[in-house]
């Protein structure tokens, strides 16, 4: 038997409990409804179902322990509720849903048990739903919006499939303008109801975002190296310290990080140019 | 100095570096660090630097030549509007000069506040009132700022008299901060939870201007937390400023501010009353530079050690490596087999290890092994 499902929390939970029920079943995932229909036409000959025809709900009991939080026991971990887990899990790069989907099945009827990690599967996943979380927090610290006219525009690489979660945020910040997200090769635009598309965030060509644009806007901004240089006190100067709450490996994401990064190893300029 | 032109930028700089000795983080998230390790999460500026005031540790007092500006509402609210669209800050943290009257002064930070909700601004606002703002105002301020307070100095009406000669203690300082006092606590009735801003009362304490002592500090942030609800305190470390009646004195050491906000977390998270703090003060009631939680469990060896599997929360609490945060899940993750577990929980082996002891297990003292 095939079984197809959507790699969502929905999806997932779905395909678990199926797969507990059929358990020689070969399970195929989709990232949506369009690529999973493809998916399983590919199938013939065969008794392939979607999910939903098997488990047409996933059952109140673990609905209700969804979004429960619970103390992580581990060094400087947050609290972790089983929703949030299987969202960050799936949103990470190097997960795989059949794996995620069979260590679920294995302790289904009691999920939450998964957050006590136990088992090695449910250690990797747990490291997964770390590595996405503190991924999305850096960037919605480090990353610099640039305004352009009443627009503003942002640019992120992220490692895992994080950009959905970001743009959520970025529009809900910036609820009065519209953004333009660039997302190493594509281009989107959020808050876009208020110049007539249906939607809040539509995929935009990059011909169009420059067109709003007009050019892509610098990253220096005067006031803000002003108030910068203004912060620092000479006498208290830490190097090492500031340096590890400004690691080099993650002033890539935003040049205003990387000069200041700059400045922390190196200290702040005081004899300008423009002094001569 | 004579009236002189200064443009945006010299007036965003000559003004917040009168405001980079404030620690005013609201520990949330940190946007970017300062090359000595601050994070900056905040836009910190004075309105004004111009000051009628002649308090004696001042860099911005009465008469002292000092380049003086400001900086209007609508600039503060532009600058303030334009950084955190660029995700650079959280909020503002708004402190002022007193231009001729208090009065005045909270006016016009009134006027910045209200600019900026009316705008929409939905970030954090922290704000320092002038000693001496009318009731009227506090109670509006009360409205917009997500804290706000006047700043007490020092720790007694007579050391306050010498060092700001232009206010009264009593009056201008404790009044007022029993008025925040009573307006964040009718504003928690007014307001469901998560509907509008409920603020809460801070102040500040320059730390050795006027020689008190940190058992007096500590003793006096115990008082205002009982009868004014102090949320936090903060401490600035006095810094001799030229041409000043101060600029004589020596520095207060930086590490006596470090001590200070330990001090002052023992005392917010961690339940203890300034009385408990006593021993580890010396005979003239200063601290020393060491972890005072540290020193208070070394001088109360009669507690130690404690066994994690039987402690109440108070008992580990007192432990030095033990937080409240990895209190609580050793009480949940209880029985607790080993110290591999107990440093996976989050404990700071390094320092608790002599003070605890794991199903009987416990670090060896040289006082073992004593005749």
């Amino acid at each position: 038997m095939i079984i197809g499902y959507k790699r969502d929390v929905d999806g997932v939970l779905r395909a678990a409990i199926a797969l507990k029920q059929n358990p020689g079943a070969t399970m195929v995932c989709g990232a949506d409804a369009r690529e999973l229909k493809q998916k399983l036409a590919m199938y013939h000959g065969e008794i392939v179902l979607n999910v939903s025809e098997i488990v047409k709900d996933v059952p109140f009991h673990i609905k209700a322990e969804l979004w429960v939080k619970f103390p992580d026991c581990g060094r400087m971990g947050p609290s972790v509720s089983l929703g949030s887990y299987l969202t960050y899990s799936l949103l990470n790069c190097k997960c795989a849903p059949d794996e995620l989907v069979r260590m679920l099945a294995r302790y289904y009827p009691k999920l939450t048990a998964v957050l006590a990690h136990k088992d090695a599967t449910a250690k990797k996943y747990f490291s997964y739903f770390r590595e996405t979380m503190c991924e999305l927090q850096r960037i919605k610290a480090h990353v610099r919006f640039r305004p352009s006219g009443d627009m503003l525009y942002v640019e992120i690489s992220p490692d895992n499939d994080i950009k959905d979660v970001f743009m959520e945020w970025a529009a809900r910040r910036n609820s009065d303008r519209r953004v333009i997200v660039k997302c190493r090769k594509e281009y989107y635009l959020l808050n876009a109801r208020s110049i007539g598309y249906n939607k809040d965030t539509v995929g935009i060509s990059e011909e169009e975002a420059k067109r709003m644009l007009g050019s892509i806007p610098e990253a220096d901004s005067e006031i803000w190296d002003t108030f910068y240089d203004s912060q620092s006190i000479d006498s208290r100067r830490n190097k090492k310290y500031a340096k590890s709450r400004l690691p080099a490996k993650y002033s890539h994401i935003s040049p205003e990080i990387r000069k200041e990064r700059k400045k922390v190893e190196h200290g702040i300029q005081k004899d300008k140019l423009d002094l001569f | 100095m004579g009236e002189k032109y200064f443009s945006l930028t010299d007036r965003i700089r000559i003004l917040s570096e009168g405001t980079k000795y404030d620690s005013c983080n609201q520990t949330t998230t940190c946007h970017t660090f300062t090359p000595d390790g601050r994070c900056i999460q905040l836009y910190k500026t004075l309105m004004t630097n111009r000051c009628s005031g002649e308090c004696l540790y001042c860099p911005n007092r009465c008469g002292r030549e000092v380049t003086r500006t400001s900086l209007t509402p609508e600039e503060i609210a532009r600058i303030t509007w334009d950084l955190y669209r660029r995700n650079a800050i959280e909020g503002l943290f708004l402190s002022s000069g007193i231009v001729g009257d208090p009065e005045k002064t909270t006016q016009k930070q009134l006027d910045v506040l209200r600019l900026l909700r009316s705008q929409g601004f939905k970030g954090y606002i922290h704000t320092r009132l002038m000693p001496g703002v009318p009731r009227d105002l506090l109670r509006e301020v009360s409205l917009y700022a997500n804290k706000f307070g006047v700043n007490a100095e020092t720790t007694c009406e007579s050391r306050y008299d010498e060092i700001c000669p232009n206010f009264s203690y009593r009056s201008d300082i404790l009044d007022r901060m029993k008025w925040t006092h009573e307006f964040v606590l009718k504003r928690r009735k007014e307001v469901n939870y998560g509907e509008g801003i409920v603020g809460a009362n801070d102040t500040q304490f320059v730390v050795g201007a006027s020689g008190e002592s940190d058992g007096e500090i500590i003793h006096t942030i115990d008082k205002f937390k009982a009868d004014y609800g102090l949320r936090r305190p903060y401490f600035m470390s006095f810094d001799p400023v030229p041409d000043t009646p101060l600029s004589s004195n020596g520095p207060s050491p930086v590490w006596r501010e470090v001590r200070l906000y330990q001090i002052s977390y023992l005392l917010k998270d961690y339940g203890l009353k300034a009385n408990d703090l006593d021993p580890v003060l010396d005979d003239k009631g200063f601290l020393s530079d060491e972890d005072p939680k540290v020193l208070l469990a070394q001088r109360n060896k009669d507690l130690f050690p404690v066994d994690v599997n039987e402690a109440s929360f108070e008992e580990l609490l007192m432990v030095p490596g033990i937080g409240p945060t990895t209190a609580h899940r050793i009480l949940k993750g209880r029985p607790i087999e080993d110290y591999v577990q107990l440093a996976n929980i989050g404990v700071v082996l390094k320092r608790a290890r002599p003070f605890i002891k794991v199903k009987n297990k416990m670090q060896s003292r040289l006082e073992a092994f004593a005749p």
